[in-house]
């Protein structure tokens, strides 16, 4: 059947398939990796300059504290002589209050050495509140006397907890600059006399912090296209595979019992295909055995079938036909009717055999079985002339189906009968082995030749068609009792008798009982 | 399935987001406002409110609505309990605003950012440059001056 049929007959949805599965789990690891590497190293980063930044603000606040606080009081002129003794390099802005938030020092406020002391224009960060001075303030300060002061009050968040005695630090990345204040209360013998405020910009650490996240960011990317690209790339090659066997999972399935696959490689995949092929070459086998079982038997209903039917068109288109013609006639009719019978029997006990339930099982002393059958078979033994010779050894008890095991001594020794020559002998023999019951059947009848031997236990092998037929065979009762034996967990097998005939031995399990008290041995 | 397939694409729409840190506060205002505390850590100590009396309102209006408290969450009252209005005048630009005796326990950085709210509010309205503040018709002395203008207080510090 063409490939595409089975394709349009049952095509698996894109978004349901397994490579698409396959692929999106692949992506969705990678996400997460992706979403890890460009979160966590630049918020670690980021928590370690914060927290670097904090400390050096803090220790550098505590210092002009200090230093400060040596004062009793803070002016302007004593708090700018300080502050011109220390180190303030690095820092954007230092403010120092009084304890009312009046601004002593400004560092942008400051003079250059060298440069007239005029103030730097006043930054201005909020539209509304006019922090620079004003054309109506400059015309007050005009009219005013030369050396009238100006007020200027520091009223940020930061100053006000300090001089509410409250150290704090604070930094943030923003617009690219690590941004980063402090502000500590100047105490004096237990009383806050004023406050230091220091503000930093860190452009440098902030440019190095966006460089690391944008190459991240373009790493990631990169990961991101190889992902989607070989995630596809891989679950094609894995769904490929499993296309593969499904595919020859219905072709086998439709009755194409000759395909097989190609294994590759080593992986899983390459072992489900060999046992696919396994598989599949169990069912051919199974099939071909089947198909052979239904021909033999077919033909061997239709040969009695034929006979009777000629037999009887004999009878009905001969006209005057001596009645000694007649009855012989009508017997070799009974005859066939026989075995169509028998064969029909047989043919139920086989499918019987095979479709049975697990077997239930007792305790059976195959003697007592042997001295069943052999009475049974005594009429027939006389009849051909052949003397039965028992030889039963106590002890052999197997656990088993009684009426299973009696077809099979049956048929056994019935076969050893029919096989044999005129004054020929047939021994059964029962024997204990090594843990195992022995069932021996020994003929003197012509034998089994070797190249049949391995065959004569398949349904409808004859070795000698004509004689079977003349002896009343099915080409059955052996396959009859493999099937039984083996049921019994048990085997048979057949070899050459000395000087002629042959030897068929059967072996079961010993039937050993739990002991009380104690473990079974 | 389909929630299957929106996941690694949120994944990928978070990327972009990393790294994100801290915020400013925002001071965006129009109209007349209301100037109170900021209780939040960082920032200006001083934050507007609008004034949602009407248009033109007196200084006693706005000194009341300054006393009634503010609306936001994130601000506070610079005033002590039991502050209130004793009189308003107005000449040559100089609004006095005479306040009760509770306004007299405000010392230091207090003192500072009550008188900067009632000035910054006050000096919106027009005629109005500059703000004295008394406290039972006395003024106080360990204020460093008396005549209060808006340019004088710097909000962020800067």
């Amino acid at each position: 059947m063409p490939e595409q049929a089975f394709k349009k007959r049952r095509s698996v949805p894109f978004l349901s398939s397994l490579q698409f599965k396959y692929a999106v789990s692949y992506l969705v690891i990678f996400a997460v990796v992706l979403l890890l590497l460009n979160t966590y190293p630049v918020i670690a980063s980021q928590d370690l300059i914060f927290g670097s930044k904090e400390n050096s603000m803090r220790s550098q606040a505590a210092v002009f504290s200090s230093a400060l606080m040596e004062l009793e009081s803070l002016s302007p002129e004593q708090v700018e002589r300080v502050m011109n003794m220390l180190d303030t390099t690095g820092l954007s802005h230092i403010l120092v209050t009084d304890p009312a938030g009046l601004v002593l020092y400004d560092s942008l406020r400051q003079p250059s050495p060298g440069q007239d002391a005029q103030a730097p224009p006043e930054e201005n960060e909020s539209g509304d509140i006019p922090v620079e001075e004003t054309a109506e303030m400059a015309a007050v300060e005009a009219a005013a006397p030369a050396e009238a002061p100006v007020y200027r009050y520091a009223l940020s968040q930061e100053v006000v907890l300090a001089l509410r005695g409250y150290d704090n630090v604070y930094s943030v990345f923003r617009d690219g600059l690590f941004a980063s204040s402090a502000a500590m209360p100047i105490v004096y013998r237990g009383m806050t006399i004023g406050a230091i405020y220091l503000y930093e910009e860190d452009a440098a650490l902030g440019s190095l912090l966006l460089s690391l996240q944008h190459n991240l960011q373009i790493i990631s990317l990169v990961i991101a296209a190889v992902t989607l690209v070989m995630s596809f790339f891989f679950s094609r090659l894995l769904t490929t595979r499993v296309g593969a066997l499904l595919r020859a999972i219905r072709i086998v399935g439709e009755g194409e019992y000759g395909h097989r696959l190609q294994p590759t490689g080593r992986d899983e995949m390459a072992q489900l295909a060999e046992e696919f092929n396994q598989l599949t070459d169990r069912l051919q086998t199974t099939e071909e055995v089947r198909r052979r079982f239904v021909s033999d038997a077919s033909h061997e209903l239709k040969t009695p079938l034929a006979s009777i039917r000629l037999l009887t068109d004999s009878i009905l288109q001969t006209d005057g036909m001596d009645r000694e013609t007649v009855r012989e006639f009508v017997s070799d009719i009974g005859r066939e009717a026989e075995r169509l019978t028998r064969i029909t029997e047989h043919l139920l006990t086989l499918t019987r055999l095979d479709s049975l339930p697990p077997l239930e099982t007792e305790p059976v002393d195959l003697n007592d079985v042997v001295d069943r059958v052999l009475p049974m078979l005594s009429p027939l033994a006389e009849a051909r002339g052949v003397a039965l010779e028992p030889d039963l050894h106590p002890g052999c008890v197997i656990l088993g189906a009684p009426d299973e095991l009696h077809q099979v001594c049956f048929n056994l020794i019935e076969n050893a009968i029919k096989y044999n020559v005129p004054n020929g002998q047939v021994w059964v023999r029962t024997y204990l082995d090594d843990g195992q019951v022995i069932l021996e059947v020994a003929d003197t009848g012509l034998g089994i030749p070797e190249e049949d031997r391995p065959k004569v236990f398949n349904r409808f092998y004859r070795v000698d068609k004509a004689r079977s037929r003349a002896a009343g065979g099915t080409g059955l009762g052996l396959s009859i009792v493999r099937d039984a034996v083996r049921r019994h967990s048990g085997w048979i097998t057949v070899r050459p008798n000395q000087p002629q005939g042959s030897v068929f031995t059967a072996g079961f399990p010993l039937y050993q009982p739990i002991q009380e008290g104690g473990d079974a041995p | 399935m389909k929630r299957m397939i929106c996941l690694p694409l949120v994944l990928l729409l978070l990327l972009p987001l990393a790294g994100c840190r801290g915020r400013d506060p925002d001071q965006s205002a129009q109209g007349i406002q209301l100037y109170f505390l900021s209780t939040l850590a960082h920032g200006p100590a001083i934050v507007g409110e609008d004034y949602t009396g009407g248009d033109d309102p007196t200084p006693e209006q706005l000194l009341s609505a300054l006393l009634a408290g503010p609306q936001g969450e994130d601000l506070r009252s610079p005033f002590p309990a039991g502050c209130y209005l004793r009189s308003v005048s107005l000449e040559d630009g100089l609004l006095t605003a005479d306040f009760s005796e509770a306004y007299g326990g405000l010392t230091d950085v207090s003192l500072t950012l009550a008188d900067y709210c009632v000035t910054l509010t006050l000096c919106q309205l027009e005629g109005v440059d500059s703000v004295s503040i008394t406290v039972a018709g006395r003024s106080m002395p360990y204020r460093s001056h008396q005549i209060l203008t808006p340019g004088e207080a710097s909000p962020d510090g800067s």
